[in-house]
């Protein structure tokens, strides 16, 4: 089981269900590939949402992702792991993306999203939430790569290294400038009281 | 010589997996002991910055919509390498020219164009062969339900299954039978 440099076992070590998925895709096994769909979609939604900031593009992408991923199944060895193969398709089809079509964020309709915590509550979440999205946006492209995919989607270097072709070292330099260059872009917007503890380590959601 | 820390220390200690001596240089060190700090606040602001979650049933609409498009995408592109579908494309000629068993026909008097002949090398643009072929698969290629995810008669050749294999040598057979010739 692989572990990173803190101990933390990685979300990406081999899973037996994907080998077997994989396999029957190569075969020609359209159906298998629900397998990977039902297990990876939230991941990859929410890697998209970071990128785009609204629901209905990532929607999109996330069906793009997948389409990709299926049409170069046939040419996936198993080299790395499954999900550090599908996150690169994904983070690729992002970034082309944003480079053809940057579009402002847009607000989510009603019915895609739960109701969650009462209005007032989180007209306040909602606002420190987007101002976090929009700088988070603007970072430059490695570093917002890296804190997306370290940070969000709660990976260990070595899988974001993977992912991006990097190192470790850079990984961690990287999240570091832009956990700097999002403090100086949220100066003076973000309420001091929103700081968590020194010591609070677990950022992304589940 | 006072020396800081470097970026990927900082994120260590930022995450606290930073070892003993980076602590000390942090503790005594108020220029990281800054950096330290900044970037943990920044930290404790990515936090806020959820991404709604979509309603439950959202994920079985993904799924299918993902399932659909499938549907409508090309087939699995085959593992098979190149030179497979090459040496496929020559056998299939071989068995259709020569007949299984047959001993090679040797060369005749009538002009050399007239018949492709055996090569144990992959067909290349200028195979004598690969006309023909492209004359019978073409049509196959372009009808198939996906769309074959193949680029020219080589490479579709090669990821055919055994049984499209052998329906393929089957057509090149009658297409011979009726009379075409190069």
């Amino acid at each position: 089981m692989a572990n990173d440099e803190a101990g933390r076992v990685s979300r990406f070590r081999p899973r037996e269900e994907d080998r077997l998925a994989i396999e029957a895709c190569q075969r020609g096994e359209r159906e298998a590939f629900d397998v990977l769909v039902e297990r990876y979609q939230r991941d990859v939604y929410r890697l998209c949402y970071r990128y785009v900031n609204n629901h209905h593009d990532a929607s999109d992408l996330v069906q793009d992702v997948f389409l990709k991923a299926y049409r170069a199944i046939g040419r996936f060895r198993g080299d790395s792991a499954f999900p550090t193969w599908l996150y690169r398709i994904a983070v690729n089809t992002c970034l082309n993306f944003r480079a053809s079509r940057h579009r402002p964020s847009e607000e989510l309709k009603d019915d895609v999203v739960d109701a969650g915590p009462r209005v007032d509550d989180r007209m306040e979440d909602d606002e420190l939430s987007q101002q976090v999205r929009e700088a988070v946006s603007r970072l430059p492209e490695k570093q917002r790569a890296t804190l997306i995919l370290k940070v969000y989607n709660d990976l260990t270097h070595e899988e974001v290294a993977a992912i991006l072709g990097s190192t470790v070292g850079t990984v961690k330099a990287n999240l570091f400038h832009a956990l700097g260059n999002l403090r100086k872009a949220m100066a003076g917007t973000a309420p001091a009281g929103r700081r968590l503890a020194p010591d609070a380590k677990k950022t992304g959601e589940s | 010589m006072w020396t800081h820390l470097s970026d990927d220390v900082l994120m260590d200690m930022v995450e606290g997996a930073a070892g003993d001596k980076a602590e000390r240089h942090v503790a005594a060190c108020a220029s990281c002991r800054a950096r330290v700090d900044e970037a943990r606040t920044a930290l404790g602001w990515t936090a806020a910055a959820t991404v709604p979650e979509p309603i439950p049933s959202y994920w079985d609409v993904m799924r299918r919509r993902v399932a659909q498009s499938l549907v409508e995408a090309p087939a699995v592109r085959s593992r098979r390498p190149l030179w497979a579908a090459a040496a496929a494309g020559a056998a299939l000629i071989a068995v259709v020219v020569i007949g299984p068993g047959k001993a090679p026909v040797p060369p005749r008097a009538t002009p050399a164009a007239s018949l492709p002949a055996w090569s144990p090398l992959p067909p290349n643009d200028e195979d004598p062969a690969l006309p023909i072929l492209e004359l019978v698969v073409a049509p196959t290629v372009a009808a198939a339900t996906p769309a074959a995810f193949c680029s020219d008669v080589s490479e579709c050749v090669g990821g055919l299954s055994d049984e499209e294999s052998g329906e393929l040598a089957d057509a090149l057979r009658a297409q011979l039978a009726a009379g075409r010739t190069l």
